[in-house]
């Protein structure tokens, strides 16, 4: 496989993924903002909002502009269509889209056709007019669309080295935005119990945390489980593991040993979310355990397909990332 | 929907000269008959509408809002009679196989410039001409594995070649995605019309590519090289690449080490054989052509050259396109094969000649006057709707740089029943571009891609300036 093509397909799920991270996260905290706590309704409209924008990596000159509204659809505008925002929703399936066109002789007929679908209807005019009102409806659609990609990616393609870079992609960013979700639950208060339903509904782990645990809502429980839960497919462990058993998948070397700097890397970080997951009680030890992983995560993803390091063959000539994915990769 | 129907002075595909319908079009026309124009339109949207959501768009340059567009697409088929087509099919295998002595002619002995049936200066102030090319056998020596004939009609129905698009010609997808199309708008029709099939297309480009390959013994690489998404068919090169089976790479995935070329792969350098290059010769090396090409591979020539990969179509081809060497082809025909043209080209008066210089200049209004080098639609005059100071331009231009002109008087090319603004059917000019693959054999797939001038009363049909397509049925024989 060209290695152009790898890394299409690598950003072609990784996009998706993240829109469909990004649509549950904005969906649970559009929900639960429009549940009115107290008089004064701007407080917790703020309170709500404020964490979850700058938890997505937004500056805090653009949160405090897109909060200082105090109306809601401003804020879905710019997540959900905004030209401007990078990883706005819209962008990001178009993103996917063109890294798509890029490798359609890899992909099935049925994932570029609903992909294509999914960014034409996006694109189409006013369909940000119709879809702001509708927020609900607008992130369930997206989500189904996601999973439906997710779906044909599993079932239509041979699962061979390209379906192990889409696999890379996918379950790099699935673990990144759970730790993001875990980083938000931590600042946003981990006793409030209407904070803990969001936090679980936005990993879609609702009902495995409740069938997992008979209902026990201690802020530590939710942490372990998004962490460590070794059967969950969102846990940061499980994605990790995964993650790691993908790569080995492309570079035929067994597990357990590593073969290149990336595998080396990623080794590193399943070890630890194995063996030291025993301290985490309070606000700041998780986030003294969730930062360094964040940090791996991201240089992995840069990691992958730099030649200096990747050990698969080595070419005179340098890849250098588009500069949009580039942007991407920071968040 | 045709009580209305004007055929006009022209030839009508659909009814010749008469005011019944051709043999061949009787059933089709039967059945649009039947139709209202409001199922017509509907019809139209649901294919339209498949064409948005599969893809199948090509990119318009420098707009940023609609940078993909849908290549219009006309439901009602453009229909050849087996006999007809057997003459369009000789006729282009002739063409092309004179073309093919030529090229092989001027890159090596160039007999047909000592024998002075084409003159030395035009061939050697071809822009396309390419002398580095002199000497260097090709494989098979064949030049123009894919060529994309344009014909067109005259008042009396008789085709004439009109150009050769020798270099990349475009196309072919959109011809194999309206026959889909066609298939899910009209299938009855199409099952009781016994149209040949066109699906065979990419096995047989596919077979030409590794006929090229010096690997006899096992399956060569074959590899579709691509400008980039943001050229204009880059769909097609996406669709075929994905139906041959080949990868689709760019320059930047090939590199040249030892004179042999290579692709990155994530398992190191793979050696490539077979190059079908959608890339026109000026930039597919930088360190031969344009120096400042991004496009191309550098010191790909050298491998080429030395015979470690073939390229389809050859580097050279475009001296073909030329459009002074165009009105060479009737003696090419002649010269290498012996035989008459089976197909006439359209006359043509060559600015470079001074006889035909002063004819030109005297009747500006009466002809189109054509750039040597230039394609699609562009660089043109078309006499009769010229205005004055559009004259008095290209009357300075031939006077500058008289080998860069042609004149031809005005062909008022075949019209087609098409569906026009959602409502009714009407005559419009149509052309064919049939794509003949030299491979072992000449092949060519039966029909072609049915051009269509969608603005009234307009004679061009490039889709960079509002043409449409039909799909072509070549109906088996009885």
């Amino acid at each position: 496989m060209l290695t152009r093509v790898s890394h299409n397909l690598f950003w072609l799920s990784r996009y998706i993924e993240r829109v469909e991270n990004l649509a549950r996260i904005m969906d649970t905290t559009y929900k639960e903002s429009i549940e009115i706590e107290s008089k004064d309704s701007s407080q917790s409209y703020i309170s709500i909002w404020k964490p979850v924008l700058s938890n997505l990596g937004y500056n805090s000159e653009i949160v405090s502009t897109l909060i200082s509204q105090n109306d809601a659809t401003e804020i879905l505008g710019f997540i959900n269509f905004s030209k401007s925002n990078p990883d706005s929703i819209a962008n990001c399936i178009s993103q996917a889209r063109e890294n798509a066109r890029l490798v359609r002789d890899q992909i099935s007929e049925e994932i570029w056709r609903e992909l294509n679908r999914f960014h034409l209807l996006i694109k189409s005019t006013n369909s940000d007019r119709y879809w702001n009102g509708n927020p609900i409806d607008f992130y369930r659609k997206v989500i189904d669309l996601c999973m439906l990609l997710s779906g044909l990616i599993n079932s239509t393609i041979s699962h061979d080295e390209g379906w192990n870079f889409l696999q890379t992609g996918k379950h790099i960013e699935r673990a990144e935005k759970t730790l993001r979700i875990l980083t938000l639950f931590s600042k946003r208060g981990v006793n409030h119990s209407r904070s803990i339903t969001t936090t679980l509904r936005s990993a879609t782990a609702y009902s495995a945390y409740l069938s997992a645990t008979k209902g026990s809502f201690k802020s530590e429980s939710i942490y372990r489980f998004l962490l460590f839960a070794p059967s969950f497919p969102r846990s940061v462990r499980y994605c990790c593991r995964q993650l790691n058993y993908f790569l080995h998948q492309i570079s035929g070397c067994p597990i357990g040993s590593y073969s290149n700097p990336v595998e080396e890397h990623t080794r590193n970080i399943v070890a630890k979310l194995d063996f030291y997951d025993t301290q985490i009680s309070d606000e700041r030890q998780l986030n003294a355990y969730l930062e360094p992983l964040l940090d791996d995560l991201q240089a992995i993803g840069v990691q992958l397909f730099d030649e200096n390091n990747y050990a698969m063959p080595k070419f005179q000539e340098q890849w250098e990332p588009k500069p949009q994915q580039q942007m991407n990769t920071q968040q | 929907m045709f009580k209305a129907y004007q055929r006009g002075d022209y030839f009508d595909e659909m009814f010749g000269l008469q005011s019944e319908p051709l043999k061949q079009y009787r059933h089709i026309y039967n059945k649009l008959s039947a139709y209202d124009s409001v199922q017509l339109n509907n019809k139209q949207k649901e294919v339209d509408q498949g064409f948005l959501e599969e893809g199948i768009t090509f990119t318009v340059y420098g707009d940023e809002a609609g940078t993909e567009k849908i290549f219009p697409f006309d439901l009602i088929p453009r229909i050849i009679a087996s006999k007809e087509w057997e003459i369009i099919h000789n006729g282009l295998s002739q063409r092309v196989i004179a073309l093919n002595l030529f090229l092989y002619d001027i890159y090596h002995d160039q007999n047909i410039l000592k024998d002075k049936i084409i003159p030395e200066d035009v061939i050697k102030a071809s822009a396309d001409y390419r002398k580095e090319m002199l000497g260097v056998k090709v494989p098979q020596n064949i030049y123009t594995h894919i060529c994309g004939t344009d014909l067109i009609r005259d008042a009396q129905g008789n085709y004439l070649a009109l150009e050769d698009n020798a270099r990349c010609p475009s196309g072919v997808s959109y011809l194999l995605e309206n026959r889909e199309a066609m298939k899910r708008a009209f299938p009855y029709v199409y099952a009781q019309s016994k149209v040949q099939a066109v699906d065979q297309y990419p096995e047989i480009l596919l077979k030409s590519l590794q006929y090229l390959s010096s690997k006899k013994d096992k399956d060569p690489v074959c590899v579709l090289l691509t400008p980039g998404v943001y050229n204009s068919a880059y769909f097609e090169h996406t669709f075929l690449a994905r139906k041959m089976g080949i990868e689709i790479v760019e320059g930047r995935d090939l590199t040249v080490e030892n004179d042999r070329v290579y692709m990155r792969t994530t398992k190191g350098l793979v050696q490539v054989d077979v190059i079908y290059r959608r890339i026109d010769d000026q930039f597919i090396d930088p360190s031969v052509f344009k120096k400042d090409s991004l496009l191309g591979i550098p010191n790909l020539m050298n491998a080429y050259v030395k015979g470690n990969v073939a390229l389809a179509n050859a580097i050279g081809t475009g001296v073909c396109d030329d459009k002074v060497i165009y009105a060479y082809v009737p003696d090419m025909i002649r010269y290498y094969l012996s035989q008459e043209p089976i197909i006439d080209s359209v006359p043509t008066y060559i600015a470079w000649k001074e006889s035909d210089k002063k004819f030109i200049l005297e009747n500006l209004k009466q002809l189109v006057v054509k750039s040597a080098n230039e394609s699609g639609g562009y660089g043109m005059l078309m006499g009769p709707t010229s205005t004055k100071k559009q004259r008095e331009e290209f009357k300075r231009a031939i006077m500058e740089n008289p080998r860069n002109y042609i004149a031809q008087p005005v062909i008022s090319l075949s019209r087609h029943p098409t569906f026009c603004n959602e409502k009714t059917i009407e005559g419009r000019h149509v052309d064919l571009r049939p794509f003949v693959i030299y491979g072992e054999h000449i092949e060519i797939i039966p029909g072609g891609l049915t051009r269509v001038a969608l603005k009234k009363d307009s004679l061009v049909v490039n889709s960079s300036q509002g043409g449409g397509s039909k799909d072509t049925w070549v109906i088996m024989d009885e």
